[in-house]
């Protein structure tokens, strides 16, 4: 198992190459470039650019930056924010919580209800709770999240006034359960909905399968039969999909933190962009795309964990 | 299926039409009517400069769904050429495409575009282009299953013996066989690029005001949410029912799809 871990890590370090490539060129060649924020400063003579440029290296050749910022940003020298001039890394950090908040309670929110909600569909295929949750279901995955926050902003916060209607906590930290439930569901709400979809079919596709049968003819619970015989072998599909999902949390963290004015990387991130804060836009991109590759590994690897037969196959590889 | 074509023709009829069904000009200021709420003049009210938001909502419909179809063509195109050429001939071209996919997928899309789209500029042509080029991977896995699938078959050898060229065989009889899941696929793309169009002119990122497209209306709506709240609701509500269309007809094809494999 450690043999393979490594294996993918080792594999994932190209995909990392080029990623950083990508999001190094797309920022570096922006018109106007990384010092743009102080082309229309008045205080700011060109002189000052000039002297900045040779002091940040933006006056040698691209490649030349490109291994300079990979070897710092390897070392965890992530640069300076232009905005305000600390690290960059200390920046993100700061926020990865929030972020991390949002989308952990999201994902747990998202898949008990799928879990829930996809096993009473699948328990009588075309009966009136099937057809309720698959309607339910479509109707989640077309809602636009960011509309769907702006909502339930309006009903719970502004209309009903039950719960607030943006930030994480209250001035003195109170208050971060209550904070947390519009947020969490506004995104949880088209992965529960696209979650379902799949949990329904998958295990309605296990109940037919001869060992439920067998196990019914033991005289096994239907409980028993859903929890422990069902839904494991129903599960295995869902974990690729969960992983490939993650790249897509990540992005609706960003649409659902704007709304909400939740600290997170995505409001520093629309904040960065807005202020053309290149060096914490790359720490920001970098940290997104390493998470989604991991998220994949991890993914790759509790598939093997879940599936003796993938992790048989594996060690006979490897 | 049926419901979603018929909603979907409805949005499209309205958004098309707007010009002979409204007495309104969606730029039209009239500022003796700010900030109205919905009424019998105004259905779904005025926005702060008394221009008719009904009448805004429908032409930032047609722009809106103008945007999801080409950018769901663009990209079926784009990903079913890559994809199909990538069945066909196998090896390093087909390794290269499927790395390719596997960088695209591991690319956190919402940020990078907020980041081009917010350096760059674009106009609405090149924003549709930006966008399918973030979304035509899975019209690119699809043709090259369905190619992989349909090139051991024997019209694609008799295609091959009277002498067709690689090229005749992959877009006169590979991918006409293989249009059924790419439809369906492409199908529900016209939903992603609507909402992702919407996502970034939300931000103030995408189309540009005074156009108005479903995503910019919100853009202001928000500030507004607790005195005008009929400014957030309505372009929502239409993006939504233009998604929950195109969903259901991408349901119905998929399942007419499986129903045909089945029946096969």
């Amino acid at each position: 198992m450690a043999a393979y871990v490594a294996g993918r890590l080792v594999r994932a370090v190209p995909l990392l190459f080029g990623l950083s490539i990508l999001i190094f060129a797309l920022v570096h060649e922006a018109p106007g470039g990384p010092l743009t924020v102080y082309l229309s400063n008045p205080n700011v003579r060109p002189e000052d650019i000039a002297r900045l440029e040779r002091l940040l290296g933006l006056d040698r050749p691209l490649h030349e930056q490109y291994l300079g910022w990979l070897s710092a940003f390897a070392t965890g020298d992530w640069g300076f924010s232009y905005v305000d001039g600390r690290p960059v890394l200390e920046r993100v950090l700061e926020r990865a919580g929030g972020t991390l908040e949002l989308m952990g309670s999201a994902f747990a929110l998202a898949l008990v209800v799928a879990l829930v909600l996809g096993s009473l569909a699948a328990l009588r295929p075309g009966g009136a709770l099937d057809s309720l949750v698959s309607g339910a279901s479509i109707v989640g995955i077309s809602l636009p999240t960011f509309w769907l926050g702006l909502v339930l902003q309006l009903v719970f916060a502004v209309e009903l006034r039950l719960l607030p209607t943006a930030g994480r906590m209250g001035v003195a930290g109170e208050g971060r359960l209550a904070h947390l439930v519009l947020p969490a569901a506004t995104l949880a709400s088209f992965y529960a909905a696209s979650w379902i979809r799949y949990i329904r079919a998958s295990l309605a596709e296990t109940f037919s399968r001869d060992f439920v049968r067998a196990g019914r003819a033991r005289g096994l619970s239907e409980a028993r039969l859903l929890v422990r015989h069902s839904l494991p072998n129903a599960l295995f599909p869902l974990v690729t999909v969960l992983s490939l999902d993650f790249a897509l949390l990540f992005s609706g963290a960003v649409v659902t933190e704007t709304v909400f004015a939740w600290p997170g990387m995505g409001t520093l991130l629309v904040d960065s962009v807005y202020r053309r804060d290149y060096s914490v836009l790359m720490g920001i991109l970098m940290v997104g795309s390493v998470a989604v590759v991991l998220s994949n590994l991890t993914a790759d690897v509790v598939y093997g964990w879940l599936d003796p037969r993938v992790r048989i196959a594996r060690k006979e590889a490897a | 299926m049926k419901r979603g074509l018929i909603a979907l023709a409805a949005a499209t009829s309205l958004a098309a039409l707007v010009p002979f069904l409204s007495p309104y000009r969606y730029d039209e200021i009239d500022l003796s009517s700010i900030k109205a709420p919905p009424g019998p003049s105004h259905w779904m009210g005025t926005d702060e400069l008394g221009r008719d938001f009904a009448t805004r909502v429908l032409v930032g419909a047609r722009l809106s769904l103008a945007i999801g179809l080409a950018g769901a063509l663009a990209a079926s195109f784009l990903g079913a050429g890559l994809g199909s050429v990538a069945g066909y001939f196998g090896g390093f071209v087909d390794a290269a495409l499927m790395r390719l996919v596997d960088l695209q997928l591991s690319i956190p899309v919402l940020p990078v575009l907020i980041v081009i789209s917010a350096v760059f500029r674009p106009s609405v042509a090149v924003l549709v282009l930006l966008v399918s080029a973030f979304a035509w991977m899975e019209p690119a896995r699809i043709a090259r299953g369905e190619v992989l699938r349909l090139k051991e078959l024997e019209f694609t050898e008799a295609a091959k013996a009277l002498g067709a060229s690689s090229g005749r065989v992959i877009g006169r009889h590979l991918l006409p066989n293989a249009a059924g899941p790419l439809i369906v696929a492409a199908a529900i793309l016209v939903g992603r690029v609507i909402v992702m169009e919407s996502v970034l002119s939300f931000l103030g990122l995408g189309v540009q005001p005074p156009d108005p497209s479903l995503g910019n209306l919100l853009y202001g709506a928000q500030a507004s949410l607790a005195t005008e709240p009929w400014l957030a609701v309505f372009p929502g509500l239409f993006i939504f029912w233009i998604v929950l269309a195109v969903n259901l007809v991408g349901d119905g094809l998929s399942f007419r799809g499986r129903r045909q494999i089945a029946s096969a």
